[in-house]
């Protein structure tokens, strides 16, 4: 008949169990690793159902563990039953994996051996470390079973219910159910003279007494089955056969050697009670707990016998638990995600940013969001506060960059700056706000870069040293756009922004540009330049409807980029503006980006029709949301004038001659690099020359001189 | 990590062998506790997930579970209350230490329970119900409530 395989105990902690530990290391035990005496519970087996199949699942054969494992006196909820264990907590991971652990798990096997207390060999042992500055916690558990040659089989039938074998009726079963001291890990069943079920407890002495007089087929010996499969019954049984047989004529250690005797090999007729409450069913099918004949084959091989004394060497014993791959290994729990600040600070973001989500906007791609690596060129007012709304999307890689210090007039403005930052010349303002960033939230990637950008107007100087660096500098912009997927213009004049314009346009990255006046902002998107769509540059193919192109901040300049900064006033250089105004624009610079993101073509979403732009229309009337992201319209260009309290939703196309993203500066770039950026920074003319705006002027002279001014006398009344 | 005496697991032919325990799906146990709000005056539902070795589920996790149903119900979505949809949104998913335990849980937001509750008994038609069977009523609508935004299983 089959052999039986015995369902081994899995551990199964609660997160309390290692509190309660770390409370103690911390303040009992300290360093010492002495025993800790624990409990343990374990239930009936359960199954569930799996909604997608239907089909029965067993729960896992557990061993519970929590913080009232270490509460002496706690007591057992209903169904339960508690086991005593031993806890040993190394002090460091070397000695947790030196320890020597066939020593200790050897001195519980013999514990258990000389036990007279059958619910003993319930007992376990837990091996741990506590790394408290990770919060990891590597365990171990052993769970000494006595393993007896040849091995016990199931008779003939295997496990039946109980309720349909006809060896109990449903009034015997009832009054199994309603035993005393229901909690008992094993208990004896008789059925009596009279024909009535009796039950009682396996304490110490009362097996085998307690079936004195009792004929075998009405002996049976039950225990609470903590595995709910068909046909493998708990690891307790494994020693709870062991205490029996030790226990029963002739195996009983006071009797003479077995060999001198052919003794009958044992068989038992047990139950695995799996039954915590009677069940509705009637006719006994709703019974949980199966009955099996568990025996030996043949007379157990109890090792060598002591000369000396008649008793017998303890049988082997096997029961470290495996770890979550089958291996004979210990297990590591990781509490980092409830514990460790850091990453308790980075699950609170992101909750935050799923409630949106869920409660108002399901739509909305976070992920796509997230992910976005935003390069700030200029970490002044705007840049500062483009990285903090940045942050509240929850965007992990922001660079910054600036090429200055930071001054006392900042901090007021630039809510990245302490007055520390300005002592002693000032700190650089890139790298000093990127570490600020850190500081409030430190699951960002925040780096700073201390960079001039060159621009055109302002000439390098011939000197080799200087050339090279500038080439140096521009090759560092250039690979920094290329890493990031948005550029955010924040810069404080108007000439710094050419350079990375025409690398944002080459590169096809998302441009955002915020520009302040007094109480007057600009925030556009560069227009998207991805190569499937071609700029159309006659006005007839514009006739005939093909989208065009969004254009660059330079679009609308019949001039290249200047210098503006030389030989300013004051006020001029020092960009005064409205202090509202900064985050206002910052802010809506940031939720544009979003907006875009999270429109289907992205760089290259549509602006809105004017209707929808001017107020005159609201897109639900006119059917036609392609131009909307979730999020709504996704603008070109936003004009903000806070003395009116305004916006302006704008739109402008791409010019064919601009400076800044034209089909020509891009491909002139493309091919000659660096040479021929540099003859932009030096040659006032240059660029001008290149896309043909020199001519405009040539071309808007000659037209006006062509017309034919038609002068008329008199008061022109028939028109 | 060897060396652990008499482990001739190979061996031990009365031991359910690792593959087959193993292949039932990973144990995730969720406690779920209701709770009474003593600022709000309503009941509060509390949960925690963990893992069987004792770690906590993160969010991820959480979403992973489908336990949450913020995915699968946008606010226009009819329930078995016919009469009007839900208007209530997903409620405010929180972290917090459960008032009695101590132990860190996830729990939802009790702000606007009365409100949600309140619709809902509308909806029905509130007869005159007293006494305990009116609070029976009223932790009914409360379940449904509930069971809007997470996967009772009941």
């Amino acid at each position: 008949m089959p052999i039986i395989q015995f369902a081994p105990f899995s551990s199964l902690i609660n997160p309390t169990f290692w509190h309660t530990l770390t409370q103690l290391k911390i303040d009992v035990l300290k360093l010492s690793s002495d025993s800790v005496p624990i409990t343990g519970s374990y239930t009936y087996g359960k199954t569930v159902v799996d909604r997608e199949s239907g089909k029965e699942i067993a729960l896992g054969s557990n061993l519970g563990l929590s913080g009232e494992s270490f509460d002496a006196a706690h007591t057992a909820s209903p169904h339960s039953v508690t086991v005593k264990g031993t806890l040993k907590n190394f002090n460091t991971i070397e000695e947790f994996k030196s320890s020597d652990k066939a020593a200790l798990f050897n001195a519980l096997a013999d514990e258990l051996w000389s036990s007279d207390f059958p619910e003993d060999g319930n007992k376990f042992l837990v091996l741990t470390f506590a790394d408290l500055k990770k919060y990891k916690y590597y365990y171990w558990c052993a769970f000494p079973a006595f393993v007896v040659k040849p091995s016990w089989e199931i008779g003939e039938g295997g496990w039946e219910s109980v309720g349909s074998g006809g060896s109990f009726g449903e009034e015997d079963l009832r009054t199994i159910a309603s035993r005393e001291e229901p909690n008992a890990p094993f208990f004896l069943v008789r059925r009596n003279a009279g024909g009535k079920i009796e039950t009682t407890p396996l304490i110490a002495s009362a097996y085998p007494g307690f079936f004195t007089d009792v004929p075998e087929k009405d002996r049976y010996v039950a225990f609470i089955d903590p595995s709910s499969l068909p046909q493998n019954p708990g690891w307790p049984l494994r020693n709870l056969l062991t205490y029996l047989v030790r226990h029963s004529a002739p195996y009983t250690s006071t009797a003479a050697s077995p060999a001198a005797t052919s003794p009958k090999p044992p068989s038992f007729k047990i139950i695995s009670w799996r039954d915590t409450d009677v069940p509705s069913e009637d006719g006994g099918k709703g019974w949980k707990s199966l009955l099996g004949r568990v025996y030996l084959p043949a007379a157990p091989d109890l090792g060598k016998t002591s000369t000396e004394v008649e008793k017998v060497v303890r049988w082997n014993a096997i029961g470290w638990e495996r770890d979550g791959k089958g291996k004979m290994s210990p297990r590591l729990a990781d509490l980092g995600g409830m514990m460790d600040p850091r990453r308790l600070a980075d699950q609170a973001v992101d909750l935050n940013l799923k409630l949106m989500r869920w409660r108002i906007l399901p739509a909305l791609d976070l992920e796509r969001v997230s992910r976005t690596k935003c390069l700030l060129l200029g970490a002044g007012t705007l840049g500062c506060y483009v990285a903090r709304v940045l942050m509240g999307w929850g965007i992990r890689k922001i660079t910054l960059l600036d090429s200055s210090r930071v001054s006392f007039s900042n901090p007021v403005r630039q809510p990245l700056f302490e007055f520390e930052d300005c002592l002693e010349g000032g700190k650089p303002k890139a790298e000093c706000a990127a570490e600020r960033l850190t500081k409030i939230f430190p699951g960002v990637d925040a780096q700073g870069i201390t960079l001039s950008i060159p621009m055109p107007g302002h000439p390098i100087p011939a000197n080799e040293a200087i050339v090279n660096k500038t080439k140096a500098d521009v090759a560092k912009l250039e690979a920094l756009i290329e890493e990031h997927d948005v550029v955010f213009l924040l810069m404080d004049s108007r000439e710094s922004r050419w350079l990375p314009t025409l690398i944002g346009a080459a590169k096809n990255k998302l441009v955002l540009n915020a520009a302040l006046g007094f109480d007057t902002y600009l925030v556009m998107r560069h227009g998207g330049h991805t190569p499937s769509i071609s700029t159309s540059t006659s006005s007839s193919e514009e006739a005939a409807g093909e989208k065009k192109k969004l254009g660059c901040y330079f679009c609308n300049d019949i001039v290249a980029p200047a210098d503006s900064l030389s030989d300013r006033t004051l006020d001029q250089m020092c960009t005064v503006t409205r202090p509202g105004l900064a985050s206002i624009a910052a802010a809506s610079a940031v939720e544009l980006m979003v907006s875009t993101i999270q429109h289907p073509l992205g760089i290259e979403a549509p602006a809105p029709p004017v209707e929808i732009a001017t107020g005159k229309q609201s897109s639900l009337d006119s059917g036609d949301t392609s131009h909307e992201s979730v999020l709504g319209i996704v603008p070109h260009q936003i004009r903000g004038f806070l003395a009116q309290w305004r916006n302006m939703i704008i739109k402008g196309d791409a010019y064919s001659r601009c400076t800044g993203c034209s089909d020509i500066v891009i491909n002139e770039y493309r091919s000659k690099g660096f040479e021929m950026l540099l003859r932009a920074f030096n040659e006032s003319k240059y660029l001008e020359e290149l896309t043909g705006l020199d001519r405009l002027y040539e071309e808007g002279e000659k037209a006006l001189g062509d017309v034919d001014w038609i002068e008329e006398e008199g008061s022109g009344e028939d028109f | 990590m060897d060396d652990v005496g008499q482990q001739e697991d190979g061996g031990d032919e009365s031991a359910l062998s690792p593959p087959t325990v193993k292949s039932q799906a990973r144990t995730v146990t969720i406690d779920q506790f209701i709770v009474y709000s003593a600022t709000f005056q309503v009941p509060t539902f509390y949960f925690s997930a963990h893992q069987s070795d004792g770690s906590t589920l993160g969010l991820r996790d959480i979403e992973a579970l489908r336990l949450l149903n913020a995915h699968s119900r946008p606010n226009s979505e009819m329930n078995s209350y016919a009469i009007t949809p839900i208007a209530s949104p997903f409620p405010l998913l929180s972290q917090g230490d459960h008032p009695t335990l101590g132990t860190p849980c996830w729990y939802f937001h009790p702000c606007e329970t009365s409100t949600a509750v309140q619709e809902i008994l509308n909806d029905i038609g509130e007869m005159d119900w007293v006494g305990e069977d009116g609070l029976a009523r009223w932790m009914g609508a409360w379940f449904s409530v509930l069971s809007s935004a997470v996967d009772l299983r009941m």
